[in-house]
């Protein structure tokens, strides 16, 4: 095996990344926690750590579901998810967005401002949690609030009634706001218009951004002010779907090999 | 007094006995149910902190204070809620009260996101011993061999991987002969015979209790368990995970070591969210006490007048004239690089002129002489400002070495500049290069080395620094074998950016690194002056 993903068969970007490599004599295999988990040997004497097979990785796992089926699985996942993060943060093999000692997801935060806050950033927003729907909000200017159902994920521009049963997270961003897309891969980012922005680095930033998440691949969302003056971060995703790199594609691919196939990531 | 929040469940024990003996001694309480929230109550949680932010439970709302101590122990229950509706509300409540109690500048027991790696015991017993400390071998698969290999060479116990709470128990080979590997994993460790010690660290203040138990797991069979609290703890392994507790982030930590009949810690894991009741009652609440002390604010912030930047020796005018001058020496340039990335310096540098790669024909010293006087000739004035800044902050007389090299400059163009973190984690020793009157009485590890910006890319440029000094690298490798490879995964790091003309000065003796650059423009450069300084009776001599 030369690369290992850990997800899901159906990830459609798992399974370009399948594709890709298998047209270039690349055995690249999907698996699931468990199954990835139980491949590997950990063994650590006196400080010496060996990872038996220490292979490349992408993990790319969909979160368990909110509430527990039964202990006795939930346990395996824990222990198998447990595992692969010591694999991966003590693996010597490339990998997209090892895991650290500090967390296994990197820095991104469900809060937008914590997750600025956490890349030294100053806040660009403002965010409310709340159990229940608001019905006034404070004004700032030249931004507009959206509430986003903590629940269904289901989002409106603030005041809207939505139909799911909360909590909510109210966050003021730029008004008519559009969007452009960064895709990073460690030292490399690919904008997916072709839009005049250069004078905003959103390249550059994007990549800073995700340094200081501990991520070395990733997808920032910035909202753009209509007069294209100004760039706000509307999202950071560590686990991109294919939708999100897809323009970018060919340039990611072939990124992706030399960062997979080199010691130094 | 102040007081002090204090925010977890209400079927916890930790939580009710810290509420109970904090109220006995007159610390004044705002407790938060969060069980009652969730089924009886409201938040409103604002970010950034702004003071406005409140929860409510039953009829009493909390107005949640940024400045207050707050000692939290939040379990979040919303996977076992039988309710989605109820699940909701747990996980969106502990996601903001968490981003909320990251923030805040008041104390917090524990911050949220401190290191989370006890969730995963290899990868934690991994880490602490990147801090020093002893742990015993262990062996995580799948592999029935593997699994067996093992404990047939070593009586080990077997635990879980994650941080689910499970008793801990002795394994036997023959477990492993029907072990399927679909079992699996499973995480093995060896059995360390001995005594058990707990050590509560809180700040800078432990309390330790010995533990005396026939058993394998003293907290299985407490009716058998003999306790000693106050116990002593070697001086040398208090500062270790004190300093460790701090570096992952938490305040307050229980410690468990295995005290071996030959005097030896060995460390089985640092707990971020102890329930340290039971010690508490035995060491007659010590401990509580001492979180008390740490959450109650004792001195009022005094809010501190902007001044002037101290260390900005020079302007960006004065860096761009100064780059300007090291372009026109350019033939004086010593490639260190390939011709497509270049990487240079202008004076010799004792790192690259005395080290492995030195050339005999040009020596270190040869060329120190050589651009000493080119050096003096064309940035006079910048050596002098160096002098006199080292002079004021150090608080004592610097010289030059005359006999070695000027400090200097780096020079990286474009495509040299590292835009990946490839670039050496290492200590300053090159003092070792030189010769130094009377060493013995010299202290190296308060060697200095500084660093003056005078051009940077566009997208800036900066220093990592790792929480790791050269004698405590020493000390670790004396007895492991630790990947050093793999430090900067392991222990804390701090990116310190750098701005043109702006002293950065740091000692030697800390492992640091050239950080990378976000992106590089063709047009960029990044140029460093460089200097290394020993004190040497009094006297700061300086060097690189």
């Amino acid at each position: 095996m030369d690369l290992l993903i850990i997800g899901e068969a159906e990830d459609k970007l798992a399974q370009s990344i399948v594709d890709f490599f298998t047209a270039l004599n690349k055995n690249v295999v999907i698996l699931d926690v468990l199954s990835a988990s139980q491949l590997f040997t950990l063994e650590i004497i006196n400080g010496k750590v060996s990872v038996s097979p220490d292979l490349p990785m992408i993990i790319r796992t969909v979160s368990p579901s909110l509430i527990r089926k039964n202990f006795d699985d939930t346990f395996q996942y824990e222990e198998a998810l447990s595992t692969l993060w010591a694999v991966a943060t003590a693996s010597q093999a490339p990998m997209l967005n090892r895991p650290t000692p500090h967390n296994m997801w990197g820095q991104i935060a469900s809060s937008s401002v914590l997750t600025q806050v956490r890349a030294d950033l100053i806040p660009d927003t403002q965010e409310i949690f709340t159990c229940h729907q608001k019905q006034s909000f404070s004004f700032v200017p030249e931004q507009q609030w959206y509430v986003q159902d903590l629940g269904t994920y289901e989002s409106a521009v603030a005041g809207e009634v939505l139909s799911g049963s909360g909590p909510y997270r109210y966050r003021s961003t730029i008004a008519g706001a559009d969007y452009e897309i960064v895709v990073v891969l460690a030292n490399k980012a690919w904008r997916s218009t072709q839009v005049p922005l250069e004078h905003l680095n959103l390249e550059d930033r994007s990549i800073s951004l995700l340094r200081k998440l501990n991520l070395n691949f990733g997808v920032v969302i910035w909202s753009i002010e209509p007069n294209l003056q100004k760039a706000a971060i509307a999202r950071v995703e560590s686990f991109p779907t294919w939708e999100q790199v897809e323009l970018v594609w060919s340039e990611l691919a072939h990124s992706l090999y030399e960062v997979l196939w080199q010691k130094s990531m | 007094m102040a007081k002090i929040y204090v925010i977890g469940l209400d079927s916890d024990r930790t939580f009710c006995y810290f509420v109970k003996l904090a109220t006995s001694k007159g610390i004044e309480l705002e407790v938060i149910n969060l069980r009652e929230v969730i089924t009886e109550g409201d938040w409103s949680i604002q970010l950034p902190v702004d003071g406005n932010s409140w929860i409510r439970s039953g009829a009493t709302t909390y107005h949640l204070d940024p400045n207050a101590g707050y000692y939290c122990r939040i379990i979040n229950l919303a996977s076992v809620q039988s309710d989605i509706v109820l699940a909701h509300r747990w996980q969106g409540l502990v996601v903001a009260l968490t981003a909320w109690l990251e923030q805040i500048p008041g104390k917090v027991i524990n911050r949220p996101n401190c290191r989370g790696d006890n969730s995963s015991k290899p990868l934690h017993e991994l880490s602490l011993q990147y801090y020093g400390l002893k742990v015993a071998p262990s062996i995580t698969s799948s592999n029935p061999i593997k699994l067996a290999e093992f404990v047939s060479s070593q009586q080990a116990i077997v635990k879980p991987i994650s941080g689910i709470r499970a008793n801990s128990r002795i394994v036997k080979q023959e477990e492993f002969k029907d072990f399927h590997p679909t079992q699996g994993p499973v995480h093995l460790q060896k059995f360390i015979l001995g005594s058990d010690v707990r050590v509560h660290v809180v700040g800078d203040n432990y309390q330790a209790e010995l533990i005396q138990c026939p058993t394998v797991d003293y907290r299985l069979d407490y009716q058998l368990a003999e306790h000693f609290p106050n116990h002593q703890i070697p001086s040398d392994l208090a500062r270790k995970i004190i300093k460790a507790t701090k570096a992952f982030g938490l305040v307050f930590a229980g410690w468990d070591f295995k005290l071996t009949p030959e005097g030896e810690y060995w460390c089985l894991e640092a707990n971020p969210m102890p329930g340290y009741d039971g010690y508490d009652r035995r060491c007659e609440g010590q401990i509580t006490d001492l979180i008390i002390d740490y959450l109650t604010p004792k001195t009022k912030l005094i809010p501190t007048t902007s001044i002037s930047n101290p260390n900005q020796l020079i302007t960006a005018q004065q860096g761009a004239s100064i780059y300007s001058d090291i372009k026109a020496l350019q033939k004086h340039w010593l490639v260190r690089g390939s011709s497509d990335n270049i990487f240079a310096t202008l004076g010799a540098a004792s790192y690259l002129d005395c080290g492995e790669f030195k050339d005999t024909q040009d020596t270190y010293f040869q060329k120190a002489s050589r651009y000493n006087l080119i050096l003096r000739k064309h940035f006079g004035c910048l050596y002098n400002l160096v002098k006199e800044y080292l002079q004021t902050t150090l608080g004592a007389e610097v010289k030059y070495r005359e006999d070695a090299a000027y400090p200097g400059f780096h020079i990286w163009l474009s495509t040299a500049i590292p835009t990946l973190p490839v670039a050496s984690m290492h200590f300053d020793l090159q003092y070792q290069y030189l010769a130094w009157h009377k060493p013995e009485n010299i202290d190296f590890s308060q060697s200095l080395s500084f660093t003056l910006p005078i051009q940077l890319p566009a997208s800036g440029g900066g220093l990592n620094l790792c929480d790791i000094n050269y004698i405590e690298y020493l000390d670790i490798r004396q007895y492991n074998q630790l990947d050093w490879d793999l430090i900067p995964r392991f222990r804390s790091q701090n990116y310190h950016p750098y701005k043109v003309g702006e002293m950065v000065m740091h000692s030697g003796h800390t492992m640091h690194q050239i950080a990378p650059t976000s992106t590089v423009q063709q047009s960029d450069a990044r140029v460093t002056l460089q200097g290394h300084g020993v004190c040497v009776d009094g006297v700061w001599w300086i060097y690189w």
